[in-house]
Formats: C-alpha cells, structure tokens, sequence
C-alpha cells in the first residue's frame, strides 16, 4: 500500500506526540502518585445516616488517629453536608464521600478535587490543597430536578485559622 | 502569479507538499504547547489527586 511521505510523517508524529503525553503521565502517576481516585468500599446508602462514619454529627474534618486529616460528606437531594466546610491550605487530606440517595458528583472549582458519587459506594480522593480561598462545590452528574442548586462552599484557610476552628468545633 | 511551466507543475506534484506538512507542524505545536500549558500550568498546581 502506497503511502504519501507527508503522511507518514504525521502518522509518526502523531504516535509520537500520543506517547510522549503518556509518558508524562505515567511519569506523575508512578512517581508522584497521581492519578485518578479509585477506591471500592460499599455501604448501605439507605441506612447511611445510621452508620458512625456518615452520622450527621461525625460528617466534616477530623484528624484520624494517625494524625492525618479525614473529611467525611454525604451528598444527597439537593446539598453536600457539611454545607460548609472548612480546610487547611496545604496539608494532605483524604476526602470520603457517600450518596445517600441516586447518583451524585462533586466537582470543585479550581481544585483537582472531582469524582463521582455512586449510591453504595464510598468515594475517596486524596489531595491537597495548594491555594487559600473560598471555592464552590458543584454536583456535575445530573441528580433531579434540584441539580442545579446542588452546591456547597470548601472554605481553604490557613493553619492557624483552620486549627481555631477546630477547637470552636465550627467546622 | 507566475505561470508554473509544465516541467515545474510536474515537479512539484511529484514532491512532498510542503505546505501542507508547514500546517500541520504549526497544529502539532500548538497541540503540544496546549496540552503541557494545562497540564502543568492548570493540573499540576491545583494540587496531587489519588
């Protein structure tokens, strides 16, 4: 089969440009553990406000045992609870989230923090965040007819602030 | 416009165009600038994800 030789030069190109992107991602994704949140842990949505972890009193910051940072959710019909939430700016922070009714996402604008919600599953993000202020929190998978409404506030302040607000509990 | 000679038109069909290739090395490089500008500029500084 004929093959014009500009044409050859653009399949190679493009190989080469394909592979060149992923190699840096997999050059993050080995080496600075990036990559998309994948975690597959079930749980009853219909009893969620029952269990310890999604009980409405234990949702928002808390530091585990360990010391790390957890923040716990539940988004459902038309909100994320805690409606606001406070974090540090900086500091790793292992996000875990659970739908107490359909299908959910959360999205938060100008973060890397994005992942679906599955009723019957906890999703779970690691990250940081690198920036202070105050960032809205989106559903992006369509849920009801209340979707667009369904929104939150992640507050990122700093240390100091976000250790006062702990020991207020105003979280 | 200056007329092409028969023996020039039958040149320059018979050879790669460079024109074309021009274009499409000016597409990969903005593809290219585009995808590390939002890579690094835009992904990376909004902070690790797992």
């Amino acid at each position: 089969m004929h093959v014009d030789g500009t044409e050859k030069k653009w399949v190679i190109l493009s190989f080469v440009i394909a592979f060149a992107m992923m190699g840096i991602l997999a050059a993050y994704a080995i080496n600075k553990n990036i990559h998309p949140p994948s975690n597959v842990e079930t749980i009853d949505s219909t009893t969620l406000h029952l269990s310890e972890e999604f009980n409405e009193d234990n949702l928002g910051v808390k530091k585990a045992e360990d010391g790390s940072l957890v923040a716990t959710m539940v988004a459902a019909r038309y909100g994320f609870f805690p409606h606001n939430m406070k974090v540090p700016v900086g500091v790793p922070i292992k996000i875990r989230i659970a739908s107490a009714d359909v299908l959910h996402g959360v999205h938060t604008a100008f973060t890397n923090f994005n992942t679906m919600i599955v009723p019957g599953y906890v999703s779970e993000v690691n990250t940081t965040f690198p920036k202070e202020g105050k960032f809205p929190m989106f559903c992006n998978e369509y849920c009801g007819l209340g979707h667009d409404y369904m929104w939150s506030q992640l507050y990122v302040v700093s240390q100091e602030e976000f250790e006062a607000s702990q020991k207020e509990g105003d979280e | 416009m200056v007329e092409m000679t028969p023996e020039e038109q039958a040149a320059a069909i018979a050879e790669a165009p460079k024109g074309t290739w021009a274009i499409l090395s000016v597409y990969a490089v903005f593809m290219v600038l585009g995808w590390l500008y939002m890579f690094y500029g835009y992904f990376l500084p909004h902070g690790p994800v797992s």
